[in-house]
């Protein structure tokens, strides 16, 4: 059997998801987390899934998420429906319960977070509300795992015995009604031969939802009698046909809550948090706060906690290497084998691990700011500042993802309703520096900008996002032209991080980089190695200039000429940047035969300050790895416009840099 | 080449060809290794999940 998850955002759906499977799915306190659905089979049930939808506020597909949400539904035919409702803010989560109890498929209500409504003095009769909506209400929370097992059995009774929602009749007596029962008799035969409920139809109808209008198959001249009964019920309700349906489920939802719900006061959390936010979101403590403590996270892991661990770590690898080399030595190993083991293993997959210290440092900052809520602040504080570039503070959440990765940036952009605004953002999510450039970053500006390392990994991040936002203004002002969409945003409250959250996703980051790290880097750095080993008859080099690599790469390195960094290992090293980038530091390593912890000291020999700076700014604005361009690619479904994105930012980045080495050069900087 | 030697060489090659075996076997069910195997961050359409959707249906 199969039951789908359906809620507004931040009900905690991802939780309760969580909670019924046993896994252990990222869960963001901020909107627009989940943006696919996401699969799990319920524990210590056979044969048994729940689906894991992304939060909508309405079965009206007005954004992706609905339209994923609703094309589930209707296309899959869960076997089960579990609508979870936050407890706290009942009238605004039943108006999507009223809509898919219209649907007709067997369906529970949980009503989550009841530990919060009684813990502020609220109360809900359950079986008052269950009779009036017709269908089965467990109460539960998710976050403390109460109720959960009554809501697993409720759950597969309702489901294996198909009881359906009790008919209630949401409409009253009016026009609203009328017109709704009208319709439904008009498209009965049409809705049963598509599987769908004759007033759920009804009401999508009169909303104007094309997609369902077409799949009815309806005559011209049912479309007519139709379109006349919404507009006598408009002229009778003196209200469009939207106000009025939403206006009818509102005013039944008022009356059944008056019965059935005894208001909670304000809420600790919610008064605690109003008052947290007018100084973190102040007019003018806002942004120098949110800079303040980027500037701190950023301090503390690239100059403090992160960097000291990453140091450590690079000595322990070094020192393995070199016990190695010493010992294959002795043993007498064959030299090209020593090279492949050491030159190429060690060096390569040893210079990125020791930078997994300062990636998991990075996130657990991050972590800890995602799950107080503070993220979502974010959102509301850019918002203004967004606008000004043509976009929505919308637009911020993949942005910030795609600190982490593009990957999840770039689908995480299909929670932007307008499909401009998602170009739009999509076009800047790359500039935002990536962690698996961390690496880079980290080993260059601690080879040459030692005492100002923050500084300027800071400066590279604001230096991204100016070249993002550049590029927006142009963009507008060319291709993308329009206004952006208005911007509406729950602010969930504050809350204390979860330990636990924090150490998944820390767990999550440290297991997708070693994963990386021993597969992706691992494979390039042996073909790296093997490249500059022998040459194009297959012969062991004494010089890796005379090497296969050495072609490839002197081919391609008059192109960075102008920007300071000629030698063709550092351009080999950009190029393999394109499967990951972390490769780059990999393909130092193995082209300079460096261990991790001497690497920033061989690379003085490659680079002065001001090439260092020029290399940096490239490496910041140049196209994304390939895992980064198909997610594009997909997201775009546009070959041609993804190779255009591509193009377009390592020409920009070729600009910036050679800019950057020119002025340099002119005002003699070394 | 002494034994060591062929002991590291077909332990480097079995470690790349399970390296990109593994990959290759990730791509072809729609994940990303870029951020990680949980669904919530894979490709549209991973195979696993479509084929425990498919399982699972009564």
């Amino acid at each position: 059997m199969i039951f789908a998850l359906v809620g507004n955002q931040n009900c905690g759906k991802t939780t309760l998801f969580n909670q019924l499977t046993g896994s252990n799915q990222h869960v963001g306190n901020f909107p627009g987390v989940t943006v696919d659905q996401k699969i799990g089979e319920i524990r210590s049930v056979k044969n048994c899934s729940v689906v894991d939808l992304p939060g909508i506020y309405s079965i009206r597909p007005y954004t992706n998420e609905e339209i994923i949400t609703r094309n589930f539904i209707l296309e899959n035919k869960p076997d089960g429906m579990i609508n979870i409702i936050d407890a706290t803010n009942i009238e605004r989560n039943l108006y999507l319960t009223l809509q898919l109890i219209e649907m007709n498929i067997p369906m529970v209500l949980a009503f989550n977070m009841m530990d919060e409504v009684r813990g502020n003095g609220g109360t809900i009769n359950i079986a008052g509300m269950s009779q009036d909506l017709g269908i089965p209400i467990v109460p539960i929370s998710a976050a403390k795992n109460e109720g959960i097992d009554e809501l697993i059995d409720k759950m597969l009774s309702t489901a294996k015995n198909r009881v359906y929602p009790k008919k209630v009749d949401f409409c009253g007596a009016g026009p609203v009604h009328r017109c709704i029962h009208a319709i439904s008799h008009i498209i009965e035969d049409h809705a049963d031969n598509c599987g769908m409920s004759s007033r759920f139809a009804a009401t999508k109808i009169i909303e104007g939802d094309e997609d369902i209008i077409s799949r009815l198959e309806l005559n011209q001249n049912e479309l007519d009698t139709i379109e006349h009964s919404v507009i006598e019920m408009e002229t009778n309700h003196d209200m469009d046909r939207n106000a009025a349906l939403a206006d009818m489920r509102y005013t039944f939802i008022e009356r059944i809550c008056a019965r059935s719900v005894v208001k909670c006061k304000e809420s600790k959390e919610h008064l605690r948090s109003v008052k947290i936010d007018n100084i973190l979101t102040g007019k003018y403590l806002a942004i120098p706060i949110f800079l303040g403590i980027m500037f701190s996270i950023f301090w503390l892991t690239f100059s403090i906690i992160g960097a000291y661990l990453s140091d450590l770590l690079a000595m322990g690898i070094t020192g393995l290497s070199d016990l190695a080399d010493t010992g294959l030595t002795i043993y007498g190993i064959n030299p090209v084998v020593h090279g492949l083991l050491i030159d190429g293993v060690f060096a390569g997959v040893g210079s990125v691990l020791s930078f997994l210290p300062i990636i998991v440092t990075l996130f657990f900052f991050l972590s800890i700011l995602e799950d107080t809520g503070y993220m979502a602040r974010v959102a509301y504080v850019m918002d203004k500042l967004m606008r000004k570039i043509g976009l929505s503070g919308r637009s911020i959440v993949p942005m910030l993802i795609g600190f982490g990765c593009t990957v999840p940036a770039v689908m995480a952009t299909r929670t932007l309703s307008s499909e401009r605004d998602r170009k739009m953002t999509i076009l800047l999510t790359p500039f935002m520096s990536c962690s698996a450039k961390i690496p880079i970053y980290a080993l260059f500006t601690a080879a040459f900008f030692t005492e100002y390392q923050a500084i300027v990994m800071i400066g590279l991040y604001i230096a991204g996002i100016a070249a993002g936002i550049i590029a927006a203004l142009i963009s507008r002002r060319t291709f993308l032209h329009g206004n952006p969409v208005p911007f509406v945003m729950e602010l969930p409250n504050y809350r204390f991080p979860s330990f636990k959250s924090v150490i998944i996703l820390m767990w999550e980051k440290a297991r997708d980089f070693l994963v990386k790290a021993f597969t992706v880097i691992f494979v390039a750095s042996v073909i790296i190695w093997f490249l500059q080993t022998f040459d194009s008859r297959l012969n062991v080099v004494a010089n890796s200039t005379d090497s296969l690599l050495a072609v490839i790469g002197k081919f391609i390195s008059p192109v960075f000429e102008p920007l300071g960094f000629d030698d063709w290992r550092v351009s080999t090293a950009l190029i393999t940047g394109f499967t990951a980038k972390e490769a780059v530091v990999s393909t130092m390593g193995v082209l300079t035969g460096t261990a991790a912890a001497e690497l920033s000291t061989t690379l003085s020999s490659l680079f002065t300050p001001v090439t260092a700076l020029s290399f940096l700014v490239f490496t910041l604005l140049y196209t994304p790895c390939v895992a980064a361009v198909a997610a594009i690619r997909r997201e775009l479904n546009s070959g041609i416009q993804t190779i255009a994105v591509v193009i377009a930012q390592c020409g920009i980045a070729w600009v910036v840099a050679f800019l950057l080495y020119q002025l340099c050069s002119l005002v003699n900087l070394t | 080449m002494k034994l060591l030697d062929y002991i590291i060489v077909s332990m480097v090659s079995i470690w790349f060809v399970a390296a990109v075996w593994f990959l290759v076997r990730a791509k072809r069910k729609g994940r990303s290794i870029c951020c990680g195997r949980s669904c919530g961050s894979c490709t549209e359409g991973c195979e696993k999940c479509k084929k425990d959707s498919e399982e699972n249906k009564s």
